[in-house]
């Protein structure tokens, strides 16, 4: 529990207005957009590092836990705070500091939103490359702490692939940099470790990103197939006759039906499922790619293939993809989204375990992913009002995650291990695997301090000073 | 989908919510940027989830409507930009109005926003004489030039003053009036919904209007009977008021032998579109309901939808379009005005980068200056760096907000209507 005089001290520090620590008030901070939840004791808005430098020390003083927050909209529970604590939103802190054109550099804070970004960049003819489904309203910082993805990670990589260099608070409440504007950094790469690390090794303040040129040519393609092994692999082919989209996307029957309840935008209710495929480069480039992908679709007997004639055309194609987990909503109240990965190639196979386990558990399982990584988000779709639901759910999410591991697939492609699949780092990971990663977090933050119950298994406190060889025997 | 629907929890019952709706919600947070108060306080209590999220609480008796959950859920403008975005198609609008309802009944607003609500919803917007009362006040003011007298003219009043300096002499009264059209064209009949404030602040931009429809070949007829939309009430959350305005303007013009009800405000358009939605109890006028919003246009779909006469005048204008919210969120109406702007010769558009709520949401602006005006001044921000110098809006809302911003400014910036622009450049006294 946090006692006035914690309360009176963080008031101290940004105001009045910035601390929230009546129950009623709380409610909303204990989800993100996962199925976990759990409530904070109480809830700062800081402004500047110094002031999240200051907060931790009091935090410290006070032994509480702290748990930053971006927008919230996570899909792991990394930003719920399972033990409670000092919840650390971080949405004041979303100016855009400076703007380096021709070294194409980017400075913001970490409230900054994804698509903020790329927009306010946009008139010097640049972008940035993550672009998680969620980037309307998700933040760079909460991208760093996941590690995110998006769709056209495909061809550009995912977050730890775009930045240069971060300002962190430490657990200490130590203010230092991890990384440079350079690429190469003499020494450890630090910040490698730091990216993906779900606010648990210190929490990001300043972050420099890369920015890219905005491409010359995009064309979106829409293809539509009789089945989801069709499509499966007409992906597999595209991959190996050596073509790079930007992005390749796979919905099945399912999620056409929910995204054209709601959304509309034009994806043929005829077909088992559709493939979005995104070329960007040089005209020609373009063009030239586009024949192929034609081609290789056509060859393996796909419903229709069309090319987005407009914006608007591209724009409807890829408001159905980024709104779809949303959108079965409408087909019932809850989703259990689940983040595997597997070899392309064992795309087909995969998904029929997967079909079998939704038969099994008779729930409907829906299908939306990022075709070309193999990164398969399949959503368990249950009520969770109806009784025994929430184990029935998580026990075949745990059936699928095993399943992506039996054909050499792991656990997460861009949601993060948070708090939702700790338990599941056995799968793929040794004790000593485990007990290294943790011996580097313990180097930045030895007292499990920030964000604990993440990412390894077992309770906040004991593992994470604990040594797993020792634990599991 | 198994949500169990309590009979003995009266919670938004009363109000008749449908609590479905509430569970449509997946709290993905694809909503949180669009939502005008997150956006200027970067927290989730005044965001469309965290709403949500304390609407869900209240029903499961998890909690109540404390002051301070009140206090986030009343800062809420109702601009409905969130279910634009939402993936899940929540109908926020409607949940809001149902808690606000809820907020009503349970009598949970302070006693003067109490006192003042009741005035407003049950005497000033039913009645319309009370609103002749209010153009005889602006007449004193002005006659008395009451603006002149420094001590009456603290800040806040600037936007008011600006407001009823702007207001022309003769109302424009809904008596029953048929306007007849130029005879050359193909003739229509349509019938015009007049309102409650804009024909006393506006009239000028009503009496356009019929020009503009004549000159396109509409007959215009004003009925008598009709009332103010009822749209403020619903969104105070006085639905039985809202419920009885609904009925004398369905009965005013449901059974007239005319093509569409025309209206030039877009929160008043937006509500009329969605009468029905008041009467899911009440077959006889549910029917009629229905049949009433389908005649329903804006202005400017109806204009599109009979392609217009070219107007005449070369109008050398830099102009941007200010997209209500009701207008656009609610009516999906943004193309429209844009390709009848793009019509007028001379005519420059300049997009503004945000398209976010000017703040003004009906009568918000009493209740929350604070946050209306930090939405006034960034609304003004997006305006100013177009270098546009007329702003058009199609609600009137919107321009009163707008217009008070900028002679706060001193801004030499020109509100218009976007009638009032058609009407300049059709008619040749200009």
């Amino acid at each position: 529990m946090v006692n006035s005089s914690l309360i009176k001290e963080l008031k101290k520090i940004v105001g009045d207005d910035y601390v929230m620590h009546h129950p009623d008030e709380l409610l909303v901070f204990q989800y993100d957009g996962s199925t976990d939840k759990a409530l904070p004791d109480v809830v700062v808005f800081p402004k500047s590092s110094e002031d999240i430098s200051s907060i931790v020390k009091i935090a410290n003083r006070y032994d509480q836990y702290i748990i930053p927050r971006g927008a919230g909209t996570g899909l792991s529970g990394g930003a719920v705070p399972m033990y409670g604590g000092i919840e650390l939103v971080l949405t004041r802190m979303n100016s855009i500091l400076s703007i380096d054109v021709e070294n194409r550099l980017a400075l913001v804070e970490p409230g900054v939103v994804n698509l903020d970004l790329s927009k306010y960049v946009a008139s010097m003819g640049l972008f940035y490359a993550p672009d998680p489904s969620s980037q309307i309203s998700c933040t760079i910082g909460g991208n760093i702490a996941e590690n995110s993805g998006g769709p056209h990670c495909l061809k550009y990589g995912v977050t730890t692939n775009h930045v240069l260099a971060c300002e962190i608070v430490t657990e200490n409440g130590d203010i230092i940099w991890l990384g440079d504007k350079f690429r190469n950094v003499p020494g450890y790469d630090l910040l490698g470790g730091f990216v993906g690390s779900e606010g648990m090794m210190g929490i990001a303040t300043k972050i420099i990103v890369n920015l890219l040129p905005i491409p010359q040519s995009v064309k979106t393609h829409l293809a539509s197939f009789a089945t989801i092994d069709q499509a499966s692999f007409a992906v597999s082919s595209v991959i190996s006759s050596g073509l790079i989209p930007s992005a390749i996307e796979m919905m099945d029957k399912l999620t056409i039906e929910a995204v054209e309840n709601v959304v509309k935008c034009g994806y043929p209710d005829t077909a088992g499922a559709v493939l979005l495929i995104e070329l960007d480069g040089s005209n020609e480039e373009v063009s030239e790619q586009s024949k192929q992908i034609m081609d290789i679709c056509n060859s393996l007997e796909c419903q229709d293939i069309s090319v987005a004639a407009s914006i608007e055309e591209r724009n409807a194609l890829w408001r159905g993809r980024k709104g779809a987990l949303g959108a079965l909503g409408s087909l019932a109240p809850n989703y259990f989204l689940v983040d595997g990965v597997v070899p392309r190639t064992k795309l087909p196979e995969t998904l029929k375990t997967i079909s079998k386990i939704s038969e099994k558990i008779d729930l409907p399982i829906a299908n939306v992913f990022h075709a070309g990584d193999g990164n398969l988000h399949p959503c368990i779709l249950f009520d969770e009002q109806e009784p025994g639901m929430a184990e029935k759910v998580l026990g075949a999410g745990g059936e699928i995650l095993q399943a992506c591991v039996d054909v050499g697939g792991t656990l997460t492609g861009e949601h993060g291990v948070g708090f939702e699949k700790k338990e599941f780092m056995y799968k793929i990971f040794s004790n000593s695997d485990l007990d290294q990663m943790l011996r580097l977090k313990s180097s930045f933050a030895p007292n499990g301090r920030l964000n604990p119950g993440k990412v390894f298994p077992g309770g906040p406190k004991c593992f994470d000073m604990g040594n797993y060889n020792t634990f599991r025997s | 989908m198994g949500i169990e629907i309590k009979p003995e929890n009266t919670i938004f019952t009363s109000t008749q919510m449908d609590i479905q709706d509430l569970y449509k919600c997946v709290h993905c947070g694809l909503c949180l940027s669009s939502c005008p108060t997150y956006t200027v306080l970067g927290k989730e209590t005044d965001s469309p989830r965290g709403r949500i999220a304390y609407m869900k609480a209240i029903y499961e008796e998890k909690t109540y409507l404390t002051p301070r959950i009140v206090s986030h859920l009343d800062s809420c403008l109702q601009c409905r930009a969130c279910e634009s975005v939402c993936p899940s198609g929540v109908p926020f609008g409607r949940l809001m109005e149902h808690t606000k309802s809820y907020i009503v009944n349970k009598k949970k607003y302070s006693f003067f926003r109490s006192v003042v609500n009741k005035f407003l919803y049950k005497v000033v917007f039913p009645k319309q004489f009370i609103l002749s009362l209010l153009s005889i006040g602006i007449k004193v003011y002005k006659a008395l030039k009451l603006n002149k007298i420094r001590i009456l003219m603290p800040g806040f009043m600037i936007p008011l003053d600006k407001m009823i300096s702007d207001t022309p002499k003769e109302v424009f009264r809904a008596d029953g009036s048929i306007f007849y059209s130029n005879p050359i064209v193909k003739k229509r009949s349509v019938a015009l919904l007049s309102g409650c404030v804009m024909p006393i602040v506006q009239s000028d931009t009503m009496r356009a209007t019929v020009r503009v429809l004549n000159k396109n070949g509409c007959d215009v007829f004003v009925p008598e009977s009709q009332k103010c939309c009822g749209a403020l009430n619903i969104h105070g959350g006085d639905l039985e008021g809202a419920k009885s305005l609904a009925k004398a303007n369905i009965d005013a013009f449901i059974d007239l032998d005319i093509e569409a009800i025309i209206v030039v405000s877009g929160g008043c358009g937006a509500i009329m579109k969605e009468y029905f939605d008041l009467f899911k109890n009440d077959e006889e006028y549910l029917e009629k309901a229905i049949r009433f919003s389908n005649k329903v246009k804006d202005i400017s779909e109806f204009l599109i939808q009979i392609s217009i006469i070219k107007p005449e005048n070369n109008l050398d204008y830099t102009v941007t379009y200010q997209d209500s919210c009701h207008l656009s969120n609610v009516q999906k109406i943004t193309s429209p005005p844009r390709q009848l702007l793009e019509q007028i010769e001379g005519i420059t558009i300049v997009e503004m980068e945000d398209n976010k709520c000017c703040g003004a949401a009906g009568v918000y602006s009493l209740f929350h200056k604070e946050m209306s005006s930090v939405l006034a001044s960034s609304k003004m921000d997006s305006v100013e760096s177009t270098r546009a110098n007329v702003v058009i809006s199609g609600n009137p809302g919107c321009m009163i907000q707008i217009n008070g911003e900028a002679s706060k400014r001193k801004s030499p910036i020109k509100v218009m209507h976007l009638v009032d622009i058609l009407d300049e450049a059709y008619s040749y006294a200009n």
